[in-house]
């Protein structure tokens, strides 16, 4: 990434303090299954992912793993310091998109996941998504879409990559 | 599991060979629980949150009848089994895939489970494959799938 575009990254305070925890809201201007264009780009922004956001994810699915939350344990580890658990792209895809992206969708589905783990996410990291819908398919009856998500952080190495199917209600 | 495989998991080591079980992880799912997890991944989907909804929402022919659980609840639950086994010898989780087959409910205890099915040495690593299952305390299978995660050669044994 260049510096411009790291000049352009919000405060995840302020990200944070905005996010539009009712996906109501703006489903008018989310794509239906018929509109959601296969190959193209999600709109998406860096995110500057904070110990906050790594711990209480942790906490929240019951990890409390020292790597972590103690940094004197971490430091001495291989990974010379505290990092987030492998999962931690699920708050960064909805952080890292905006509040019209078709994954809020009340009612859409999660039909299944794979990730691939290239390195551990770090607080301080600056992450970019890169995400698209793949396919589209409708069988017995519903309607799937297929996405890629890819996450990068400041450097532009990759930490994970993965697919997912989900069910569109509209 | 047998005796040994318990032992072995009391103190997180286990031989990573085929036919070898991860220690089990699990997670009493309550609304709150839920709440929790939307709250801390950012995904405020009503089908976690708003129960009047959910008692009448249909999707397809589906009617889940109450909120239910994330699928990536149970894949973080399931991740946390491979990591708590391998960052404290030197391993890697490196990939996992799972089809979610049946929604989690309040009330569910869920337990996940993986057992090595192939194992290959890979450039001084001992790299192995391992079926998961998560199911519910009725023995329902809600997510199954595979993952693939690397130890050191040495630590493996």
């Amino acid at each position: 990434m260049d510096g411009s575009a790291l000049d352009a990254v919000p405060s995840t305070e302020e990200l944070l303090a905005n996010f539009e925890t009712d996906f109501w809201r703006d489903e008018k201007n989310r794509r239906s299954w018929n509109e959601i264009q296969v190959g193209e780009e999600r709109e998406t922004h860096p995110v500057t992912l904070t110990l906050k956001i790594i711990q209480d994810y942790a906490r929240a699915i019951g990890d409390l793993n020292p790597l972590y939350f103690d940094e004197e344990y971490a430091n001495r580890s291989r990974f010379g310091g505290l990092i987030a658990p492998p999962t931690i792209h699920v708050p960064l895809m909805f952080l890292c998109t905006t509040k019209s992206d078709w994954m809020r969708t009340p009612g859409t589905v999660n039909a299944g996941q794979n990730w691939y783990y290239r390195r551990p996410a770090r607080p301080g990291d600056v992450v970019t998504l890169r995400a698209r819908a793949l396919d589209k398919l409708i069988r017995k009856g519903r309607m799937f879409v297929i996405h890629d998500n890819v996450f990068c952080d400041q450097n532009g190495q990759v930490l994970c990559s993965g697919r997912g199917w989900t069910i569109r209600p509209r | 599991m047998g005796d040994r495989q318990t032992e072995k998991a009391s103190t997180n080591i286990m031989e990573f060979v085929v036919g070898a079980e991860f220690p089990s992880t699990h997670m009493d799912v309550t609304t709150d629980m839920i709440r929790r997890f939307a709250a801390a991944s950012f995904d405020f989907n009503p089908l976690h949150l708003d129960p009047n909804w959910m008692a009448d929402a249909t999707f397809g022919k589906t009617k889940f009848g109450s909120v239910i659980g994330h699928g990536l609840m149970t894949y973080s639950l399931i991740t946390r089994m491979f990591t708590d086994v391998l960052y404290p010898v030197g391993g890697w989780h490196e990939r996992c895939e799972v089809r979610f087959k049946a929604p989690v409910l309040p009330g569910h205890r869920i337990t996940a489970s993986a057992r090595i099915t192939e194992t290959k040495e890979i450039d001084g690593d001992l790299v192995y494959i391992a079926e998961v299952v998560a199911s519910n305390q009725d023995g329902v299978v809600v997510a199954s799938g595979d993952a693939m995660g690397r130890v050191p050669l040495d630590a493996a044994m």
